[in-house]
């Protein structure tokens, strides 16, 4: 299974090595399509590969990190 | 129950072979769902003139191109995709005189939209009344001000002019059956035209929106699908539908269709406006797409030479408890920050805006601005509205009026300058806001004493 998702870092959360622990702790490949990290925050696309299981199972561990994962289309439930 | 539909050739295909597989994945199945088959409609309409002019999709980020396809985001880098026009070709078969004998409706500048044939999904949607508002402009200290007022569409608001598009060309593309995820405006004006065309239709909605809000859909006898979880769950689990099935999502799978309906807000205020841009427009902004399309619809107007080359500012406006992108604006960022929505303007509670920095870059680049209002100036401006110039706008037109009163006061509208306010839906759909805050009628006995006594009220309180 893939999934595309859009991650946003707090402040708080920049020096934290979020995407390392992803690579290193969870049987998943993904690939950085798009980025911008500053001081102030930052945001990465990004496409994962893996079990359906082991992805949500990394969106729950960038959750609990602080990051908030959306789908690459931003909200789509409008008014 | 095995997936036995096909989407035509012409659906499927970026450019390169290397993405099928990609492509095919998006397109597997949920089993469990009920998937399109193909009608009547399904046969795909080959562009046969070698007049193209519709080139393909092209990434807003990268400039990658596609083929015409139910395809929204860049395979590179995950950017938006939207509609790539050949404009000299269209430069050499439109006038502002054949737009003037086309209909009165958003598809008198087809020239301009995504869609070959006869529009197939049509309830007359567009050319609304653009109001000059003499009253509120005096009000502000603007001398020339108009509402565009977007109320007077068929299901009553601007989401017509996106979806009649979007759903036309899902029916080129060979759809059957439209979708939705929204709490309002979008799932009433799917499931209006899903029935006008015959079209299946199912909408997303939170399991816990009130019963009156979906009434606006049911009527429509659309399939409703209520998702027991929170907003980022039921986002979450509508993309991975939209992914997953054949159908035509709207704002997702053929969202580049979709979203340039609303380029017809530019046109008509420029059209209604004796083919003049407005020196500066406000317009609302959830998603932002609807602001990054009326720029690009003056842009285009300009690039045909329909209007003389004027410089239009584009003004955001946002409620305050859902304001990334005027966050973003006020800090300096080239991004947004997405915020957990709270305010009262719902159809404007976008709080991760897919369009959010480039719609940053517009208002920057225009010398436009941004602003926000609180919940109670957003009632505020629904009744400045109202009184002013006898329009009864949602609670999004109530963050327009009150930004542009916001804007006005701080001298960031010119008092010069023709100015356009983009009114998006109509306040039937929002009273509850407007609880305990219009007053209440004079109670009288049925007699004529009765009736004078409290006529004196009113005078006195008029006076």
């Amino acid at each position: 299974m893939q999934d595309r998702l859009h991650l946003t870092f707090p402040h708080e959360r920049i020096p934290d090595p979020i995407i390392c622990e992803v690579a290193k702790k969870f049987d998943v490949i993904f690939s950085i399509r798009r980025a911008n990290v500053s001081h102030e925050a930052g945001w990465m696309d990004l496409q994962l590969e893996g079990d359906e299981a082991e992805i949500e199972r990394v969106v729950q561990h960038l959750e609990s990190r602080g990051v908030r994962v959306d789908p690459i289309e931003g909200d789509i439930v409008a008014g | 129950m095995p997936h036995t539909s096909s989407l035509p050739q012409e659906a499927r295909g970026a450019q390169h072979e290397e993405r099928e597989p990609q492509e095919a994945r998006s397109a597997t199945p949920l089993l469990h769902l009920p998937t399109s088959t193909s009608g009547p409609s399904a046969t795909p309409k080959a562009e046969v003139s070698s007049m193209r002019r519709l080139k393909g999709l092209k990434c807003r980020v990268c400039s990658e191109t596609y083929e015409l396809c139910p395809k929204h985001v860049c395979e590179f880098c995950f950017g938006p995709l939207e509609v790539d026009y050949d404009y000299d070709v269209i430069a050499s078969v439109i006038s502002r005189e054949k737009i003037q004998r086309g209909p009165n409706s958003i598809w008198r500048y087809q020239d301009l939209l995504p869609v070959e044939g006869t529009p197939r999904v049509n309830l007359e949607a567009g050319f609304t009344p653009l109001v000059r508002a003499d009253r509120l402009a005096k009000r502000l200290g603007i001398k020339e001000l108009y509402i565009k007022n977007d109320t007077a569409n068929p299901t009553w608001s601007f989401k017509d002019r996106v979806v009649s598009v979007a759903l036309s060309r899902a029916v080129e593309f060979g759809f059957d059956t439209a979708a939705c995820a929204s709490t309002g405006n979008l799932a009433n004006s799917v499931a209006a035209h899903a029935a006008h065309a015959g079209l299946k239709c199912f909408v997303f909605i939170p399991a816990d929106l009130e019963v009156g809000k979906v009434m606006n859909s049911l009527i429509y006898a659309p399939h409703v699908v209520a998702v027991r979880g929170n907003y980022d769950e039921v986002n979450r689990l509508c993309s991975e539908i939209a992914d997953r099935t054949k159908w035509a999502f709207v704002n997702v799978n053929v969202r580049p269709y979709y979203s340039e309906g609303s380029k017809t807000l530019a046109y008509e205020v420029a059209e209604q406006l004796g083919w003049r841009a407005p020196d500066h427009v406000v317009v609302p902004i959830a998603s932002g797409s609807l602001l990054t399309k009326v720029h690009k619809g003056f842009g285009e107007l300009k690039k045909l030479k329909l209007i003389e080359d004027t410089h239009v500012r584009i003004s955001g406006a946002q409620a305050e408890g859902c304001s990334p992108v005027v966050q973003a604006y006020d800090q300096g960022l080239d991004f947004v920050t997405p915020v957990k929505p709270s305010t009262i303007a719902k159809s404007l509670a976008i709080g991760n805006p897919a369009d959010g920095p480039f719609v940053l870059d517009i208002i920057r680049e225009t010398k436009g601005a941004a602003a926000l209002v609180t919940d109670d100036e957003i009632v505020e401006g629904m009744k400045l509205l109202a009184e002013t110039e006898g329009i009864f706008t949602e609670t999004a037109g109530g963050v327009t009026i009150g930004v542009l009163k916001k804007l006005a006061e701080a001298g960031k509208i010119k008092p010069d300058e023709t100015t356009v306010a983009y009114i998006t839906g109509i306040g039937l759909k929002t009273q509850e806001a407007l609880a305990g805050r219009v007053g209440e009628p004079y109670q009288i006995d049925p007699n004529l004493n009765s009736f004078e006594s409290a006529l004196k009220d009113v005078l006195a309180a008029a006076s």
